[in-house]
């Protein structure tokens, strides 16, 4: 039990964050009109905070399936390397439990997982497993407590589907603070705010995905050109 | 319908992208230059589309429809370069949003 001690004291800062952000999924998705059975769905089968506030935004929307198939593509594309780091690591897991480790690589548990020390017990393989389950545990929790609430809120939640927005501001503002480069930042406003200006407010976000990406692509880094 | 195949999409291609990189580079420690370049810059790029496509319905001709909205970004960005604190940041733009939704205009 002194494990399962440990393991809830490291991940008490992600319990911190995942229950109150899943509580706000859980009551926007009911203000979508998708109950508390959706909210567990999404919690137990995509694990993804970001993208499943995205995806309310998807469901209330008219958007056809490809693209909404591309822009979850898009939006979750930094989970291709997160892996990287921790190939090595999870080959001695038997298969059943490797994959729900790599189903469970969401950011917060990535960055634990890289903040513990090799030489430690920490990589005891229960321990691994541990956090890993914690962590959708409270994801789990808070997505079906903002469910459950979502429709018993005694006051006026107009507006309340900003915190999606405020979500993306905090990430925008952390990525541009931690970055010495701020083209893909400028390459992703522009493009966007053209996009939306020709295109409109349906039918703009594919398009300026692609351009955005060809963008980054074509653009040659400053010291490879040099 | 349709919603239930579209969440159960998305929970395959999340996935499929965190199943990458164990099925692609498990036998080899370098990235191709392109990956390792957008795996750089691709999501700022994302992130502030995302911001773009939260607010796409916000319409400039009445003062009620945008000063709410723009308001919130402006404070949850100020209140999160001072407090760096996720949680706070996200509160009090979006109490700052309610509020002037709904007592203000």
């Amino acid at each position: 039990m002194n494990r399962l001690k440990k393991a809830i004291e490291l991940t008490l800062p992600v319990c911190l964050g995942y229950v109150p952000l899943g509580a706000a999924f859980g009551v926007l998705l009911s203000e979508a009109g998708y109950g508390v059975l959706w909210s567990l769905l999404s919690a137990a089968s995509i694990y993804a905070g970001s993208m499943q506030f995205v995806m309310v935004a998807l469901l209330t929307s008219n958007s056809s399936l490809v693209s909404c198939a591309l822009l979850t593509f898009l939006v979750q594309s930094r989970h291709m390397f997160y892996g990287l780091s921790l190939i090595n690591r999870y080959r001695k897991f038997p298969l059943f439990k490797r994959l729900y480790l790599i189903f469970s690589l969401t950011d917060e548990t990535y960055s634990l997982m890289t903040s513990l020390k090799e030489s430690d017990d920490d990589q005891d393989d229960q321990f691994v497993l541990l956090i890993s389950f914690l962590n959708q545990t409270y994801w789990v929790t808070g997505c079906v407590l903002g469910g459950l609430l979502g429709n018993f809120i005694p006051f006026d939640t107009t507006g309340i589907d900003f915190v999606m927005t405020a979500l993306f501001v905090t990430i925008v503002v952390d990525q541009y603070r931690n970055s010495k480069q701020h083209f893909p930042f400028w390459t992703g406003l522009m493009c966007g705010l053209i996009c939306l200006a020709v295109l409109g407010a349906d039918q703009f976000l594919l398009a300026a995905l692609i351009f955005t990406v060809v963008i980054l692509v074509l653009k040659q880094d400053e010291r490879i050109s040099v | 319908m349709k919603e239930l195949i579209l969440v159960l999409m998305i929970a395959v291609i999340t996935f499929v992208l965190r199943a990458f990189p164990f099925l692609l580079f498990s036998g080899q420690k370098e990235l191709p230059p392109l990956m390792v370049k957008l795996e750089k810059q691709l999501p700022q790029a994302v992130m502030i589309l995302l911001v773009i496509y939260c607010l796409r319905s916000i319409s400039f001709v009445e003062v009620s429809n945008w000063i709410p909205q723009c308001c919130g970004v402006i404070v949850t960005a100020l209140v999160h370069l001072k407090q760096k604190n996720v949680l706070l940041s996200i509160l009090s733009g979006t109490l700052c949003t309610m509020f002037l939704i709904q007592v203000v205009f």
